[in-house]
């Protein structure tokens, strides 16, 4: 069922700036403007439930969060999303020959935003350091446990070399690590640094579409968005 | 102490100086430099930059710069950060943020169009030049006096259109446009929105950073033509709409309006023609 813009503002009380300032900040999704023709060109209408729960929200949250907060509650990160094979295989830092390695080391096709950052400091290490295939598999397979525990991105990921045999370490940013000297210290990335480039670079690519859930799925929690149904733009 | 360096071939520079002046091309790393004034073309990398004017291209990565100036095209890898830029070429940026970002000078005409592709951010982007509005942008205030085509909905806080402006939506709190014939939107909706013949800078323009003065600037006085118009406060003159929204809406002279819809207040000029006026 939808409702006019006259309606909506009527019933809402708020005005034209508001609700086209929340369209600009992305607290109301451009799909849900919706405009049918009437007999002065075209008139905007929207999805009646989705519009008024949405506006309700904000009107409610606005005084506690800042509009730059409320749309991050509001519009999926691109930290809960799943990335696909062909995800990778559009993220430029990611070596495309290492994908194949990836997928047997995890043993899955879908990684994790996290598990993406480090897949990506592991590409950068092999490119810009001459890994061979198999440092890649043996880095892999040793930091694999540890990456569910990380969930957020203030680390560090560190390139060792022993022996002729390369290691990686995943630190926390703000913590200090005694490394043994005779383990040389070949590179170092930033895992924030990788996250914040990311999400610039590809944030028109992995811009996942509002309310692809079934209404029925988050009728409790206006601010609820669906993280496994979201769809790549 | 700093040293100025005077480049004529192809050089390759690194470290800081005072004053560099290069009539070749010339590449520079992780430098801390007063000034640059190249003729040809700069490759810079992880350096800071006060002052650049360059007459070629500018390619840079990690680059922090107060003033640019570039005559040429601009590429931009990594997080760029420019005080003020104004650039005649195209760019090509992954990140670039700028407070005050041209297109164009203001005493050289540009007739090519530019193109702008990556990610830009700035607190004001002024338009100069035929510019297509076709990246991944995050503008405070936009202020438009060359023609400008957008081809999808245009959106910042302060939007100026001071020119030409095609585009099918403007969403801005506060729109400003001056009359210009073949000014073509299809719908503008904010706070504010005026439409004037004439412009005089108020106070909060005033108070914007800029590059450029824009005192009173008057338009062709051509009727223009905006489909739909949403905004709390509505100041229209010389306009030809389907339909016009508003809390407080004032129609002006010689404005066409099939319909009006108002809230609270509304004035309508004695030369304006306005169709059915509703009370919301």
């Amino acid at each position: 069922m939808l409702i006019s813009k006259k309606d909506l503002l009527n019933e809402t009380g708020i005005s034209y700036g508001q609700l086209y300032r929340w369209k600009r900040e992305g607290l109301i999704p451009e799909e849900w403007f919706i405009k049918q023709p009437s007999f002065t060109g075209q008139e905007t209408f929207f999805p009646k439930a989705k519009i008024l729960k949405r506006i309700n929200a904000i009107k409610e949250l606005k005084d506690q969060y800042s509009l730059e907060e409320l749309a991050k509650m509001l519009s999926p990160e691109v930290a809960e999303r799943m990335f696909t094979e062909k995800d990778l295989q559009v993220i430029g830092e990611i070596y495309d020959g290492l994908i194949p390695c990836f997928c047997k080391v995890f043993e899955k096709n879908k990684f994790t935003y996290v598990e993406v950052l480090f897949l990506t400091a592991v590409s950068i290490f092999y490119k810009e350091h001459d890994l061979q295939l198999i440092d890649v598999e043996n880095i892999c397979s040793g930091l694999i446990q540890y990456l569910p525990e990380i969930k957020q991105t203030d680390y560090l990921c560190l390139l060792l070399e022993h022996n002729g045999t390369y290691f990686a370490v995943i630190q926390d940013e703000k913590s200090t690590v005694y490394m043994d000297n005779r383990i040389k210290h070949i590179a170092k990335v930033r895992l924030n640094d990788i996250s914040a480039n990311m999400k610039i670079k590809y944030r028109k690519r992995f811009n996942f579409m509002f309310d692809e859930a079934d209404e029925d799925d988050k009728k409790d929690n206006p601010l609820q968005v669906p993280s496994s149904k979201g769809v790549l733009a | 102490m700093k040293q100025n360096t005077i480049a004529l071939g192809e050089k390759h520079l690194e470290g800081d100086y005072h004053r560099i002046l290069a009539a070749g091309d010339i590449w520079l790393k992780d430098s801390k430099t007063k000034s640059i004034y190249t003729a040809g073309d700069i490759d810079i990398e992880n350096s800071c930059i006060r002052k650049i004017y360059s007459a070629g291209d500018l390619t840079a990565k990690a680059v922090t710069i107060g003033l640019g100036k570039v005559a040429g095209d601009l590429t931009l890898q990594g997080i760029c950060k420019v005080d003020k830029l104004i650039v005649v070429g195209d760019i090509s940026a992954e990140y670039l943020e700028c407070t005050c970002l041209r297109n164009g000078s203001n005493n050289s005409k540009v007739n090519n169009t530019l193109h702008w592709s990556g990610f830009i951010k700035a607190e004001t982007f002024e338009s100069v030049a035929p510019f297509l509005l076709d990246l991944d942008y995050e503008f405070a205030t936009m202020i438009i006096s060359g023609p400008l085509v957008a081809t999808e909905e245009i959106a910042c806080t302060n939007f100026y259109g001071l020119d030409q402006i095609t585009a099918p939506c403007i969403n801005a709190d506060l729109i400003y446009l001056l009359t210009n014939d073949g000014t073509e939107v299809g719908e503008l909706v904010g706070s504010s929105i005026t439409i004037e013949t004439k412009f005089k800078p108020d106070k909060i323009f005033k108070s914007i950073p800029k590059t450029l003065r824009y005192n009173d600037l008057y338009s062709d006085k051509s009727l223009i033509t905006i489909e739909a118009i949403s905004s709390d406060k509505v100041i229209i003159n010389s306009v030809k709409a389907n339909s016009v929204s508003g809390i407080d809406v004032v129609i002006g002279d010689l404005c066409i309006v099939d319909e009006v819809v108002y809230q609270k207040s509304i004035k309508i000029s004695d030369k304006a023609v306005v169709g059915r006026v509703v009370k919301q």
